[in-house]
């Protein structure tokens, strides 16, 4: 049972932890959530068939978690945290306008109905197949696929608009 | 074979997501200036939320922690529903000397409560709750068990 949780932790620890830090942009929050989704996994591996992968049972978990994060009413930090994308750029100039671009697309993110915003996250955060997002949000394949396409397409407008008015 | 008629938005995308392998729709794209337009609008869109990848990872000792977590000792069930029943116990006590006497000496009341502690047992043996719920759960039923034995002990004279 430990080796399977370890083994769980290895293959999507990294991918769950992404996908809760860009619902509450607070590492220390993502942490906990991921801990929970693991620990929730471990008490309910007698309800997980085995002969399935273990992903979108997990990232289910997850985002049921994030979810409840964000019904609780928790607003997201004004400063964004440092591990958002550890790749930014070198300089200081470079790695403010970075963080500032990077703060104004997940601004911009959070404005898109949920419906919307957890395919691309779990698409573009969590890098899940269609069919894994299909499983973990108990989608058709079809309103994947449009969800997708719609959430991608007002995000790329209402980024625009943002990005005019600054 | 050639399609005769181009791929929908959605069939684009998922070409451009890598979902599709199909030949012919590849084909298609790569020879249909309207598709390739769509193609191109659809990379643009894919660009942007693809910048909300990140390359984040979990602390170090987070999988200790998480182990520590797993490890802890289980909710320790026996040991309360142990207190709840001599609290129970006592309180009856308390409240009566002779209502222990009466309570074990009755028929059709102890039959109830015989029930209504093993669906508590049951309750505490699958901990198929969280804590607080367990905890809610089963003082309900301790209630309701102690409301029930008043009113047949009522009943019972």
């Amino acid at each position: 049972m430990q080796k399977m949780l370890h083994d769980m932790v290895e293959t999507y620890g990294d991918r769950i932890y992404r996908l809760a830090l860009r619902y509450t942009c607070d590492s220390f929050q993502a942490q906990d959530i991921t801990q929970e989704t693991f620990l929730r996994a471990f008490q309910h591996l007698d309800r997980f068939d085995r002969s399935k992968p273990a992903g979108p049972w997990l990232f289910k978990i997850a985002t049921n978690l994030c979810r409840n994060w964000m019904r609780d009413g928790r607003e997201i930090p004004v400063s964004y945290s440092e591990e958002l994308n550890q790749s930014s750029a070198p300089g200081p100039e470079e790695h403010y306008l970075a963080k500032e671009k990077e703060k104004v697309l997940v601004d911009t993110l959070h404005q898109l109905p949920v419906m919307y915003r957890e395919v691309i996250l779990l698409k573009h955060v969590s890098e899940l197949s269609y069919f894994e997002i299909c499983e973990a949000l108990d989608l058709e394949l079809t309103l994947v696929k449009n969800r997708l396409y719609r959430g991608r397409k007002m995000l790329k407008e209402a980024l625009e608009k943002q990005e005019r008015l600054i | 074979m050639k399609m005769d008629q181009c791929p929908d938005v959605l069939t684009i995308q998922a070409v451009l997501d890598g979902e599709e392998k199909s030949e012919k729709v590849n084909q298609h794209i790569q020879n249909c200036s309207s598709c390739r337009q769509v193609y191109r609008d659809l990379s643009g869109l894919v660009s942007v939320a693809e910048r909300l990848g990140s390359e984040a990872v979990l602390p170090d000792q987070f999988y200790k922690t998480l182990n520590t977590r797993v490890a802890a000792k289980p909710f320790p069930a026996g040991l309360v529903a142990a207190v709840m029943f001599l609290f129970t116990f006592l309180s009856a006590y308390i409240i009566d000397p002779g209502y222990i006497q009466w309570w074990l000496s009755a028929g059709m009341t102890g039959q109830i409560s015989y029930v209504l502690d093993i669906l508590i047992d049951v309750l505490f043996l699958f901990q198929a709750l969280g804590s607080f719920w367990l905890i809610f759960t089963v003082t309900a039923l301790v209630v309701f068990e102690v409301l029930i034995l008043n009113k047949l002990k009522v009943a019972e004279g």
